[in-house]
């Protein structure tokens, strides 16, 4: 009986042994123990989103990339032949496009790059003390193919991706570009890709998996790898045709005029929403390296001007929305020129229109005409009103750097000061905050502030993007006066000659001096348009705006030949048909 | 003294059943050694069998993650390759090149 409660007794404590042993391996140990066990740990970049134009055409898209690095202890061929090889294939992309045809200089300049590449590898790969040293981001497929042919030991790729834009250059200012931060990770900057960094960078995910001696995953491992989350994709409401019309007229426009910086801005009347906009000189966002970091920013948002005679439509659709005139309403003071706060102002031309009704004031750019509606206005509701038209604050357009153009408050204003803002002299304005304005008079008074993404989409939701502000400035019946002046302005005016046949056209040209060193030059100007149509139900409101056109210093002969251009364009375009 | 047959005889057949007892508990005893070693066993393999599999299907779930970012890949150069030759700009260059002309006139029919 004693051998046997022995046997029995063994049985038991080597049962529990083995008991207390799982459990330790299972709840304690394998806890403890399992970071380690991890062969394979990193971080799974995650893919930035894309950006689609209105027909789902992605004007930036991601393309597969890689990180060249050496490993300088597993080099074992002079550094020198290494780079000789290598050192060629990592210059700048300008020099591989097939457009590129290089000339003297450029073959030049491609020469000096390569020797400085050359150098900069032989350096790094002669950091010994490094056990990884990287060489080049972004290559591409091609290029990393054209290395790995070379056979080269020490060297190796790490997966990336990088930015593809289809359309080259098309609508640069408005998408911005991606570069990188100072921990070397990508990041948007300025335009789209600056405004929208967050939605656009996906989250990098966390990859690794325990393995077997032979480098074949564990299932039964405990590990949870984190996979990477892309980021949103951003859907536009920029329209590529008219943003390709738009671009293709205003390079024309530049060469012809002589123009040192155009911008051009179309918007939806009914959405406000942005259909294109244009700058030039522009940039190409693959290489924006190349370029000066002066081309970087979007003067349709970041620029402030001084807005001349367009900005007549807005202290005139004011005192009419007060009732305080009325179209036919006669200037009693525009005989000739006026004397207000000590200046004389005068009309531009040196003509005047004596007892000239409001129509005629708008349709002659009168400045006169204007001072007389100034004054019925006064300071307070006039700054009131241009307040409610959006100027002096950003319009919160979806795009990195926007200004808020300058308004001064009530206090500083003097009677000078609102004579010459009246026609648009003395203020500062953005040409967006100038679109969103006309866009309120073209739909019928409701101002809605611009914006150019229509929906973020992620895997699982998409969000709706909504103005900002949607409110009524002016009535309806203030509205319809203001479009019927415009329209004569266009039918009667100097640019009339220019205006396709068969559509009815609301439009005002702008002409405002640039100031320098305290005084205007009268050589230097800001010529632009902007207008909407067709006038009776509008499809679309556009500015355009000239700096400093050599060919003539009018807006009436270079943003309106362009503005009626570009319309004709569009009309076409989008099927809209002249009226019987 | 001499004890009786007929006692004897009693007392044999006594010591027999109380023997007896303890025969059958150890055959049953066995039996539940036979089987908890024939479950171990077969654990044992059923395990090895299991784990055998296991590793194979580790090579393949390391080819099939291996395959899903391979297609990603040509996913995302297709997606880039087909954006590239339907670009407007490139587009207008090619029926620029092959002649084609913008209208001078449209003519609206209502």
């Amino acid at each position: 009986m004693d051998r046997l409660k022995i046997v029995r007794g063994i049985i038991y404590l080597v049962t529990l042994a083995i008991i207390i042993r799982l459990v330790y391996w299972q709840f304690i140990a394998g806890v403890q123990s399992a970071p380690s066990q991890i062969k394979q740990e990193g971080r799974i970049p995650a893919a930035r989103g894309e950006i689609y134009t209105s027909d789902n055409f992605p004007i930036v898209a991601n393309q597969e990339a890689f990180i060249l690095f050496t490993k300088p202890k597993e080099i074992n061929i002079k550094p020198s032949d290494i780079a000789t090889k290598v050192a060629p294939l990592l210059i700048s992309e300008k020099y591989s496009t097939m457009e590129a045809e290089l000339g003297e200089d450029e073959l030049e300049k491609k020469n000096k790059e390569i020797e400085q590449q050359e150098t900069s590898v032989i350096q790094k790969i002669s950091e010994e003390k490094l056990f990884w040293v990287q060489l080049a981001r972004k290559i591409t497929k091609q290029t990393k193919e054209k290395i790995e042919s070379f056979n080269l030991s020490g060297i190796g790729f790490q997966q990336d991706t990088r930015r593809i834009y289809p359309e080259s250059s098309m609508a640069a200012h408005l998408l911005g570009f991606v570069g990188s931060n100072q921990f070397g990770e990508d990041m948007g900057y300025f335009g789209l890709e600056g405004y929208y960094d967050n939605q656009l960078r996906g989250k990098d995910g966390r990859g690794g998996q325990i393995e077997d001696p032979l480098g074949l995953p564990i299932l039964v491992a405990k590990f949870e790898p984190i996979p990477p989350k892309k980021g949103n994709s951003l859907y536009l409401s920029i329209d590529r045709g008219a943003q390709f019309i738009v671009e293709d007229r205003l390079r024309q426009a530049v060469e012809k005029y002589g123009v040192k910086q155009g911008v051009v801005i179309i918007s939806d009347v009914k959405s406000g929403k942005i259909l294109a906009m244009a700058s030039s000189p522009t940039y190409i966002p693959n290489l924006f390296a190349e370029f000066t970091e002066d081309l970087y920013r979007n003067p349709a948002v970041a620029d402030t001007y001084e807005p001349g005679s367009t900005f007549k439509l807005i202290t005139m659709a004011s005192a009419l929305d007060q009732g305080l005139v009325e179209p036919n309403t006669k200037c009693t003071v525009c005989t000739g020129p006026r004397r207000i706060g000590g200046y004389e102002i005068s009309t531009w031309n040196k003509k005047y229109y004596p007892n000239s009704t409001m129509v005629e004031v708008i349709q002659h750019s009168d400045n006169i005409g204007m001072t007389f509606v100034s004054q019925k206005l006064g300071i307070n509701k006039f700054v009131d009103y241009i307040t409610r038209f959006g100027f002096g604050q950003k319009t919160g357009v979806d795009l990195q750097d926007e200004a808020s153009g300058v308004i001064r408050p009530v206090s500083d204003w003097k009677e000078i000061d609102l004579a010459t803002a009246s026609f648009g002299q003395g203020i500062a304005v953005t040409p967006i905050q100038m679109i969103q304005a006309v866009q309120a008079i073209a739909n019928g008074g409701r101002l809605i502030s611009p914006k150019i993404v229509n929906k973020i989409v992620s895997d699982d939701k998409k969000e709706i993007v909504k103005p900002e502000k949607d409110i009524q400035v002016i009535s309806p019946k203030t509205a319809s006066q203001i479009t019927e002046m415009m329209v004569n302005a266009v039918e009667q005016g100097e640019a009339k000659a220019f205006a396709p046949q068969g559509y009815r056209i609301a439009g005002k040209t702008g002409t405002a001096q640039i100031p320098v060193a305290g005084h205007y030059d009268s050589e230097k100007t800001i010529a632009s348009f902007i207008g909407f149509a067709p006038a009776d139900d509008p499809k679309f409101v556009m500015l355009i705006s000239f700096t400093e056109p050599s060919s003539s210093v009018f807006g009436s002969e270079t943003a309106a030949p362009t503005f009626f251009a570009i319309a004709k364009d569009l009309f076409n375009y989008w099927g809209i048909s002249p009226r019987d | 003294m001499k004890l009786p047959r007929d006692y004897k005889k009693e007392q044999f057949n006594k010591i027999n059943q109380i023997s007896i007892l303890p025969t059958v508990a150890g055959s049953i005893r066995l039996k539940v050694v036979f089987i908890s070693l024939f479950l171990l066993v077969g654990l044992v393999f059923v395990q090895l069998v299991f784990a055998n599999s296991l590793a194979t299907d580790g090579e393949k779930l390391s080819l099939t993650q291996e395959e899903i970012r391979r297609l990603e890949r040509e996913n995302t150069t297709l997606k880039a390759e087909i954006a590239e030759v339907s670009a407007l700009t490139k587009l207008a260059q090619k029926a620029k090149d092959d002649g084609f002309i913008k209208p001078k006139s449209i003519t609206t029919i209502d």
